[in-house]
């Protein structure tokens, strides 16, 4: 029962989303409308579900004084810091955005931006021409390159030619049928996890 | 606070990040599980605003009652907490898939499956006929149900070609947004030493 | 040859980490523009919003976190001043965590002058929830957006006063980095409302939105921060994302360099190894 009941609710939550598209009845509408809303709350505890589990793997990690534990004390301060100031003061009040702006966003910033550093040295050591598929996928994927920067066309000015080419006919046929199927994919797997057979979602006992 | 401080605490906060390109190494860690905390308390924050907007302020200053239908079933989300009680949270997850599921699903067909089809069908001109061959090979080098006699093995090994062009054109327009993201971190740098406004 | 083919292909990478850092800083110092041509999918947009006027209501998704702010946030600021100048009313409505932040730093660098907040541009901030929030907030937004970022209800905001859902819109625009991103909004806006569509992504998922603009669901694409350069030339007013070509220019070229390499040093000792054997 403890995985049935949820999985006949998930079912339920499911219909009335689709009935509403193809049942012009005022009160389908209006219950699938108030259950988006409380999706939108949900949603709210969910990220901070997140943030909770994390602070209770560094909480159990400073309390055994597991190695670099002083580590976990910067997460659950920072983490402390941001939600009180959050929750008490606003996110919009300029002291929060100096500190998102100037602190948390740097840093988001280059976690991210390191990935070109290592698709370089993987460029410079990795991608070598070693067999007709790879060198189709190297070549296709220079041209893009080159024609996307305005010094490409200085170089050669066919290469814009060639890359629209490509980009609107076997790069267009290529997405189109990874649309295509991965809809069909993706209604299937909707389709049994909406007739609960397929429950991986609900987690163990 | 002055700009000024900002843009040193910016810079800083990007070498001491930028030191694992050397090497791993403690300064980064540090700097690390900085980014993690400030990243999950920022999180609470967008979090809290989303539950005191549509389901506490409507249930307290509006007398909505059915809004403590969506605040209990998000409470009982920490339930996962608990070995015991864990099964509680499944109604919350039973709630959030089934809009997703629904939501999607309900657009799906026609949207990418029929929209798509009837786009590829319009031939115009070579590029056009291509282009639905194209499609064709990709589709039936996805559908393995089908079995393999010449027809669909060549469709198929069309396919394979257009999708490794597809790759193609999918790494090079990546570097670009890689390189457009490095060019974020690296102006924090030089800002940090007045190089650059 | 042998010997200098084999030193070259096990460079230390650091090397390699500090000609790329060198490339992108080097033109972000000294700055140089290049002649740019404008693709048609992003003519299309602007094109789409010169028709615009007070009457418009424009619903923007800045769903990008600060690390995208190069990529996508140009064309997002570009954008937002081309609406203003058309007059038309902005909505920043955002479905990703960061995106109200991303939303008041495009506001604060490119509100232009005689602009009221709460008139002619709000930021009503962000939901969460993914596509069924997208969805709830298309089907009735006062509901899903009972007040804007800075907590003002709505009853106190002019500009949302005859925005009850995606009926009222006159266009959707999205700047996303993954997700379920423009097919998403596809089969929640342009799908059930018919209502305008165009995207703004990241390079990386650029080529899988040519099918919906090849079918009409977008009525525009910009893609990453070369789209965000073109539009910003449409409206002759330069700003990160033209002065970030130059850094991709050079960047980009010495990763073409390190394929060529690459391929030059691996077949140069295949070929040897073959010969000695």
């Amino acid at each position: 029962m403890r995985r049935e009941v949820p999985a006949i609710v998930l079912a339920f939550v499911g219909l009335v989303m689709i009935a509403e598209t193809f049942l012009n009845i005022p009160a389908v509408a209006s219950l699938s409308r108030d259950i988006k809303n409380w999706g939108i709350i949900i949603g709210g505890f969910a990220l901070a579900l997140g943030s909770a589990n994390l602070a209770r793997f560094h909480a159990v990690r400073i309390a055994r004084k597991n190695k670099e534990w002083y580590n976990s004390v910067a997460l659950l301060a920072s983490m402390a810091v941001f939600a009180l100031a959050g929750v008490t003061i606003g996110p919009k009040a300029a002291s929060y955005s100096f500190y998102y702006n100037n602190f948390l966003a740097p840093m988001n910033t280059t976690l991210q931006g390191m990935t070109v550093f290592f698709v370089g040295s993987a460029a410079y050591r990795a991608f070598t021409v070693r067999n007709s598929e790879a060198a189709i996928l190297l070549l296709t994927a220079l041209i893009v390159i080159l024609s996307s920067i305005p010094l490409g066309e200085q170089l050669w000015s066919q290469i814009p030619v060639i890359s629209k080419w490509i980009q609107d006919v076997p790069n267009l046929s290529g997405q189109r049928g990874i649309i295509i199927t991965s809809a069909v994919g993706s209604m299937a797997i909707g389709l049994r996890v909406l007739l609960g057979l397929e429950r991986a979602h609900f987690g163990g006992e | 606070m002055s700009a000024q401080f900002g843009v040193y605490m910016a810079g800083i906060v990007t070498i001491a990040l930028y030191s694992y390109l050397i090497g791993d190494n403690a300064l980064f860690k540090f700097a690390e599980h900085l980014y993690v905390g400030s990243a999950a308390g920022h999180a609470i924050t967008m979090g809290y605003i989303n539950i005191r907007d549509l389901g506490w302020t409507p249930l307290v200053s509006k007398g909505q009652l059915s809004m403590l239908i969506p605040l209990i079933l998000g409470l009982c989300l920490y339930s996962r907490f608990t070995t015991k009680y864990i099964w509680v949270s499944r109604y919350a997850i039973a709630v959030t898939i089934g809009i997703g599921t629904g939501v999607s699903l309900r657009g799906m067909p026609s949207a990418q499956i029929l929209s798509q089809l009837q786009a590829s069908m319009v031939i115009k001109n070579v590029n056009d006929f291509l282009a639905i061959l194209g499609t064709i090979g990709v589709i039936l080098y996805f559908l393995f149900i089908y079995g393999q006699n010449p027809v669909t093995k060549g469709f198929s090994r069309i396919g394979r070609w257009v999708m490794m062009i597809t790759f193609g054109v999918g790494f090079g327009t990546s570097t670009f947004s890689m390189v457009a993201r490095g060019t974020g971190a690296v102006t924090a740098i030089l800002r940090m030493f007045g190089l650059v406004k | 040859m042998t010997q200098f083919m084999e030193k070259l292909q096990n460079i230390d990478r650091r090397i390699l980490f500090v000609l790329i850092f060198l490339a992108m800083a080097y033109p972000l110092v000294k700055p140089f523009t290049l002649p740019m041509a404008i693709t048609q999918e992003v003519m299309s947009l602007y094109d789409f919003i010169e028709k615009l006027g007070p009457n418009d209501i424009v619903i923007v998704a800045p769903d990008y976190s600060p690390a995208y702010a190069p990529t996508v946030g140009g064309a997002c600021e570009a954008i937002f001043v081309h609406l203003m100048r058309r007059g038309a009313k902005v909505v920043f409505a955002s479905f990703e965590r960061d995106g109200p932040m991303m939303a008041e730093n495009v506001i604060a660098s490119a509100t232009p002058a005689g602009k009221k907040y709460g008139v002619d541009y709000v930021n009503m901030g962000f939901r969460a929830g993914g596509e069924g929030a997208v969805a709830s907030a298309l089907q009735d937004f006062p509901t899903a957006f009972p007040k804007d970022f800075q907590g003002t209800p709505v009853k106190d905001l002019p500009i949302v006063q005859n925005l009850k859902s995606a009926k009222d819109i006159s266009l959707g625009i999205l700047f996303s980095t993954g997700g379920y991103a423009g097919g998403g909004w596809v089969r929640q806006l342009v799908q059930p409302y018919g209502k305008p569509f165009a995207a703004c992504v990241t390079g990386m998922m650029g080529p899988a939105h040519i099918p919906y603009y090849q079918a009409k669901q977008l009525i525009g694409l910009v893609v990453d921060m070369k789209g965000g350069a073109e539009y910003e030339t449409l409206i002759k007013r330069p700003s990160g994302s033209l002065a970030g070509m130059g850094a991709q220019t050079l960047a980009q070229l010495l990763i073409v360099l390190y394929m060529i390499i690459a391929n030059v040093t691996y077949f140069t000792l295949k070929k040897e190894r073959v010969r000695t054997r």
